[in-house]
């Protein structure tokens, strides 16, 4: 306990040096539109919670970011098992998917665009985009680290190969997938913000780069702000799930 | 962390099944294996190793027989040929007149060690098989064969809760349940440590006078296969035939106090002599004897 709140004073004291930096970095440059004091943030939060704008942009974002995940993830996971289980099928995928990898999501944008026109369907295919490798490449790690030994257990039980994706594939995969689950997510937070920059009309993207046109920097640091305050809970909270979904790693409770 | 000690390490008495199922025996008359000269073999064309050269063997239903021989002479590969998991190079193998071609339920196999499923309670890992073979009620069934190995109040603890004797009686309970016609073992209590190893082979001796499945057990312990076995197949090494077969003339049920027997110590030193001759040939050049 005295541990937890050593940690958390370090921590607190790590974002006071760096408020304090700001400050003083802000009062040497003097000019609140390249570089806005902290303070002058605080007066862009409360503006931007007042007229419910800041809530309608993180919520446009988290629905295109979800939506991208979890259509990224419900064919990342399904295909890596498949691939794993049915040797042929790898030898297709793999180097399809070893080719594609490499694009950064942001590459992704024009074309997004050009078939999806602007709002959230261009938003939906980067984000799913972003996800889809980590998520992919974790659950193949994992559903490969299968133990030969389950799968025979499982095989002299009479199990067939479906009913062993379902029972041993899938849960030795688990602990990787989620690992590419937490990636995923993290990556597709980031890559809803570049395609709101230029292929929407909303979202926290959207609002970053219409406050820089219109010179209000201080909203653009509430946006930053508020991206990564809202990354940084989705990793907390992926982190919690963890424990709870796998009660068979948690070692040392009896 | 669980650190359980031998002396806690309980083996309960094997509970009284109902009477029904112990007259309704399923097993009686089922579980006859034929290996009708089975090699196997390992590696590319031209580099191979012979894993198991020509093996015959004929282990009648309910027998229970013990494979012994030196490491690297092949026991887990005859077992692997048994349980499906390896295709005979040639020969083939025969359960019941019918040619194994891949593992099934009626040759569950219990492995040495790390062989439950970690996701699941004991429970869920006895029920695994039954589910598998649609069974109407799994989960009643596996509590039942999981009180039969004296774990009844540990159901619902993951692998890791469970100490390595456990986990064993687990996977024993786990190839049991399915109700097999052949069990086969692959040192099934080789990583266990003495007096545990003890414990078990009494608890396996007792569920077997029950049921009397045919058991293929396989072992390096010359102890073992004679405490357990009606009869030792002794594997040679170079090439990985079959050395001998020894009957276990000692009377059952087996009792530890066999072991000061003439008849048990002339068993013993005639299997060592063929272990060691076997064991020796590994040994430096010029090995025919």
């Amino acid at each position: 306990m005295r541990r937890a709140a050593h940690t958390v004073v370090l921590g607190l004291g790590g974002v006071a040096l760096l408020l304090a930096a700001w400050t003083l970095a802000a009062r040497r440059v003097g000019d609140p539109i390249l570089l806005p004091a902290p303070t002058a943030l605080w007066d862009g939060l409360r503006e931007t919670l007042a007229d419910a704008s800041l809530g309608r942009d993180v919520a446009a974002s988290l629905k295109r970011v979800l939506f991208g995940f979890v259509l990224a993830s419900s064919t990342a996971v399904p295909l890596a098992l498949a691939v794993v289980s049915f040797r042929p099928l790898r030898h297709v995928v793999l180097p399809v998917l070893a080719l594609l990898r490499p694009i950064p999501p942001i590459a992704w944008v024009p074309i997004a665009i050009l078939w999806f026109g602007l709002g959230d369907r261009p938003s939906y295919f980067v984000t799913a985009v972003a996800a889809f490798f980590p998520v992919f490449i974790s659950s193949l790690a994992g559903a490969s680290a299968v133990e030969e030994q389950h799968l025979r257990a499982a095989r002299c039980m009479g199990a067939g190969r479906l009913a062993l994706l379902r029972f041993v594939y899938l849960p030795s995969a688990l602990p990787s997938v989620f690992t590419g689950l937490k990636v995923g997510l993290g990556q597709s937070w980031m890559a809803v913000v570049t395609a709101e920059l230029v292929a929407a009309q909303s979202g926290l993207g959207y609002m970053i780069e219409l406050n820089r046109v219109q010179l209000e920097t201080p909203r653009v640091f509430v946006g930053m702000l508020v991206i990564a305050v809202i990354g940084a809970l989705m990793t907390f909270t992926l982190g919690r799930a963890e424990a709870l979904i796998f009660p068979w790693r948690d070692k040392g409770t009896t | 962390m669980e650190t359980m000690s031998v002396a806690r390490e309980r083996v309960a008495v094997v509970r009284e099944p109902d009477a029904e199922r112990a007259s309704a025996s399923p097993h009686s008359g089922r579980g006859h294996v034929e290996l009708r000269s089975v090699s196997a073999r390992f590696g590319r064309a031209g580099r191979e190793v012979i894993a198991l050269g020509d093996v015959s063997l004929d282990v009648a239903a309910g027998e229970f027989v013990a494979v012994l021989g030196p490491s690297g002479c092949g026991k887990s590969t005859l077992l692997n040929v048994i349980a499906g998991f390896e295709p005979p190079g040639e020969g083939s193998v025969f359960v019941d007149g019918t040619a194994v071609t891949r593992p099934g339920p009626d040759r569950p196999v219990v492995f040495q060690q790390h062989s439950l499923f970690p996701w699941m309670t004991a429970l869920d890992n006895v029920a695994f098989g039954l589910r598998m073979t649609g069974h109407p009620a799994p989960r009643q069934r596996a509590g039942e064969y999981l009180g039969m190995v004296g774990l009844a109040d540990v159901v619902d603890r993951y692998p890791h809760q469970l100490s390595g004797g456990m986990q064993q009686r687990v996977g024993l309970a786990r190839a049991l349940a399915v109700e097999p016609s052949v069990l086969l073992m692959d040192e099934p209590f080789g990583a266990l440590d003495a007096q545990t190893r003890v414990l078990m082979q009494e608890q396996l001796l007792r569920l077997w006078e029950r049921w009397r499945h045919t058991v293929v057990f396989v072992t390096h312990d010359i102890d073992e296969a004679i405490f357990l076995a009606d009869r030792v197949v002794v594997l040679g090494q170079k090439p990985n035939r079959l050395r001998g077969v020894v009957p276990v003339d000692l009377p059952r049920p087996r009792r530890r106090d066999q072991r000061i027997t003439s008849a048990y110590q002339q068993l013993y030193d005639q299997l060592f002599e063929q272990i060691r001759e076997e064991s020796l040939r590994t040994f430096g050049p010029g090995g025919e004897p």
